[in-house]
């Protein structure tokens, strides 16, 4: 009998351990599983007058009304479990949520544009008791369009060799018979130049963006301003970047360690390409000491330094730096700043 | 007893194997992408999706059921360029490193986030640069395979997996032709695909393009068992479609969402199981090692000191800002009240959360970021923290010039001012007529 016991208790130990991966494989129930079919038999039906809205054309930051009106077709009392919408941008209201047969009702959809640019569509969905359709779907779609428009959104100049100038094309175009204007178009940054170009026209403005003189090496950035009479968009920001290289580029510029435990491994690296194969690197000197230093070879035209902090580090901020030495005239030195925190 | 014996032993032998095929009888096929530079739930408001936390949580129970699980991503980590976006960058590649991934699709705003970056993240980190139809002319040597292939096991065979990726050429602006060729997908998928047919048990297709472009690949390559597609796709849920064998998916975009396509291996192969797509809500947990990643991250932002480097621009008119508490000099009743709304308190609210050092939380929660004499620093701009009078009426030195000048007409407040914070990703129970009587101005009769 004792014997008996234990078997069985063996023998259930071994079963539930062979299904266990059937029990957790249906652990989230929450998954949508599209493969699957469900077989209701009910008898109420909804039909709506109309599926989907086009709202047409509205600007930035307005909104959207209306009504989809419903009823209830078939026999059996309707009744709208729920009403979901894609997105935070739409919100719906339903006016009745148990219908009779022959019945009415109508669900108010309210879509605000927010920051939303271009064609859109959002979609509304009506779960119910309809056993032919239980998960309704609804469609507003339509257009938002900005006063003013941008070409190109951003400017990337791209990489380019140290003192050399590039140009790009800036269109601001705003809406015909809307009567907007550029105001100004202006940058902070001393390396752009902007000039107004001849093929301007008078819902099409087009600007020449070059930059131009800047005598350093690594990656640059910034902004372009374009001012407007526009209420809706008064200032309209155009950023820009490139990079600028000489015999050699490294990415990052800074190295962050963030902040790091003063017991875990802490490592960074920094790639060094070399765009002129007969430049060499040198020596290598990383501050303060407690910062390791190793470089290899990636492949024929990078190398790679691994930057690693060394167990003995002090607790607080790392303000150091790596040199890299080349004989490279353009340059002869590459610094590196470092930074970051330990912390216990 | 003897006997009892004889019967466990039949249940070991027959058992044991089966539990053990089981337990890695299953390839989930994860996918994410078009991050655009989310990394987190802002915490604006209950209920967002998202996150690497809550994705690296949910990858990491899949894993736990015994699963293969392959990671992939469809591209787009960041939206825009500038050095924050790449630090993002960074923060997502290490992110994917450790939740395993194994091949990220470039997108148009992976190149458009420049060369150098590029190249370095391609040679610095584990997950690998896939990308069959674009081609760098620069002088910068990025690691970009055309595709890859990924071997997956179970008791009894290998399975290998043959990944491909594509970006849509309409969708890589002019100025990037310079330093970069962006060729046909579908011709430059004829000749991978050709060569992966019949070697692989399951080509996938990483698919950066609108929904009908992928469509129409699909349909001119049977072969292809898996494409995961999109570009600007919010509901995710909208678009699973299928095109003879080929089933066409999306992960959305934001992070808010993980797909997962399952497959079982057995004998005649990869037979697909099943397909979902799971909110990152906040019923998954949160991940340790994630939220070191994201203090790291604002560290980085504290080190770098971005708030100090921010481009300036004039304000509109000549005028400067004066904070709300000069304001409050002659608007007494109207200043206090404001100090009692939330937006008297709007910068505590990223304080509490760590986030006071992050550029693109501080356009919303101070007054005049981004302007000459504008929030720049706590340190340096007190006056100027929360979201003050002139965050919705414009910088006002030149109404406090005018303040006897009854011709001089400050800047009136309407919807649109607020939309520009409170839009649908940071504010979406934001109704006008119900928000408004939180914050109008209680009547106030000014003495000359």
């Amino acid at each position: 009998m004792k014997g008996s016991k234990i078997y069985l208790i063996l023998v259930v130990l071994v079963v539930s351990f062979g299904f266990l991966d059937y029990v957790t494989a249906s652990e989230d129930s929450r998954t949508k599983e599209f493969d699957k079919v469900d077989t209701l038999a009910e008898r109420p039906k909804l039909s709506f007058e109309k599926q989907l809205y086009d709202f047409g054309k509205i600007y930035g930051g307005d909104s959207v009304n209306y009504k989809f009106k419903f009823k209830n077709v078939g026999k059996g009392e309707l009744v709208i479990n729920t009403v979901k919408t894609s997105c935070g941008c739409t919100a719906a209201l339903v006016s009745k949520d148990k219908l009779h047969s022959n019945e009415s009702g109508e669900i108010e959809i309210k879509f605000d544009s927010g920051k939303y640019v271009g064609k859109v569509s959002k979609t509304i969905t009506v779960n119910s008791n309809d056993p032919e359709n239980p998960a309704y779907k609804l469609t507003i779609s339509g257009e938002i369009i900005e006063e003013v428009f941008v070409n190109p959104k951003r400017i990337n100049f791209g990489t380019i060799l140290k003192g050399d100038s590039t140009t790009k094309i800036l269109e601001i175009k705003t809406l015909p018979g809307v009567k907007i204007h550029v105001t100004k178009v202006e940058s902070p940054s001393p390396y752009i130049t902007i000039t107004k170009d001849k093929s301007s026209a008078d819902d099409c403005f087009v600007y020449q963006i070059t930059f131009n003189k800047y005598d350093y090496i690594g990656n640059y950035s910034g902004i372009i301003f374009v001012y407007t009479d526009s209420a809706r968009q008064e200032r309209i920001d155009v950023p820009f970047s490139g990079d600028a290289i000489g015999d050699l580029t490294f990415y990052p510029e800074v190295v962050s360690f963030g902040n790091v435990e003063k017991k875990l491994e802490a490592k960074r690296t920094v790639i060094i390409n070399l765009v002129n194969s007969d430049v060499k690197i040198e020596k290598v000197e990383a501050i303060p000491d407690f910062i390791n230093h190793s470089i290899s070879d990636l492949n024929k035209k990078s190398k790679r330094l691994d930057l690693t902090l060394s167990d003995n580090r002090p607790i607080g901020k790392i303000t150091g730096g790596v040199k890299i030495y080349t004989t490279s005239v353009v340059q002869p030195v590459i610094s590196i700043p470092i930074n970051g925190e330990i912390k216990e | 007893m003897g006997v009892h014996y004889k019967y466990f032993l039949f249940f070991l032998i027959f058992f044991l194997p089966v539990r053990l095929y089981a337990a890695s009888s299953e390839i989930a096929i994860v996918f994410s992408g078009e991050e655009l530079g989310s990394l987190e739930p802002c915490g604006c408001f209950e209920e967002q999706l998202g996150g690497i936390s809550r994705r690296s949580s949910l990858i990491d129970s899949l894993r736990k059921q015994k699963k293969t699980v392959v990671p992939v991503s469809l591209g787009d980590m960041t939206k825009g360029f500038g050095r924050q976006q790449e630090i993002k960058t960074e923060i997502l590649c290490r992110a994917m490193d450790e939740m395993g991934y194994v091949a990220h699709n470039l997108g148009e705003k992976d190149i458009e986030i420049g060369l150098p970056l590029i190249c370095y993240l391609s040679q610095t980190y584990k997950v690998r640069f896939l990308s069959s139809n674009v081609e760098f002319v620069d002088p910068l040597p990025v690691e970009l395979n055309q595709r890859l292939i990924k071997e997956c096991s179970n008791a009894a065979r290998s399975f290998k997996l043959g990944f491909v990726g594509t970006v849509s050429p309409s969708l890589i602006s002019e100025h990037l032709s310079g330093f970069v060729n962006v060729h046909d997908p579908v011709e430059a998928l004829r000749p991978l695909v050709k060569d992966l047919r019949g070697s692989v048990d399951l080509i996938v297709l990483l698919s950066h393009a609108p929904l009908e472009e992928s469509i129409e690949i699909a349909k001119l390559f049977p072969e292809i068992g898996l494409i995961i597609t999109g570009h600007g796709i919010d509901e995710p849920e909208n678009t699973v479609t299928y095109i003879n064998n080929t089933l066409i998916v999306t992960a959305g975009t934001k992070g808010k969402h993980l797909g997962v396509v399952t497959y079982s291996m057995d004998k005649t192969g990869l037979t697909r199981k099943s397909v979902s797509l799971m909110p990152l809500d906040h019923l998954q947990k949160d991940s340790q090692g994630m939220a070191s990643l994201l203090k790291e991250y604002q560290q980085m932002l504290i080190d770098e000191d971005l708030l100090g480097k921010t481009v300036q621009a004039s304000p509109q008119g000549g005028a400067l800002y004066v904070g709300s508490s000069a304001c409050g000099i002659c608007h007494k009743v109207v200043y206090s009240h404001w100090l009692k709304t939330r937006h008297g308190a709007a910068f505590n609210t990223l304080v509490a959360v760590g986030q006071q050092f992050d550029p693109e939380c501080i356009t919303c929660h101070t007054t005049g970021y981004g302007y000459v004499s504008g929030f720049l620093t706590e340190k340096e701009n007190k006056n100027l923290i929360d979201v003050g009078c002139e965050s919705c009426h414009g910088a006002g030195s030149l109404h406090v010039a005018n303040v006897n000048d009854k011709s001089y007409k400050y800047r009136a407040v309407g919807e649109w001012r607020c939309v520009a914070c409170h839009d649908n990703e940071h504010s979406v129970k934001f109704k006008f007529d119900g928000y408004w009587e939180k914050i109008k101005h209680p009547k106030e009769v000014l003495k000359n």
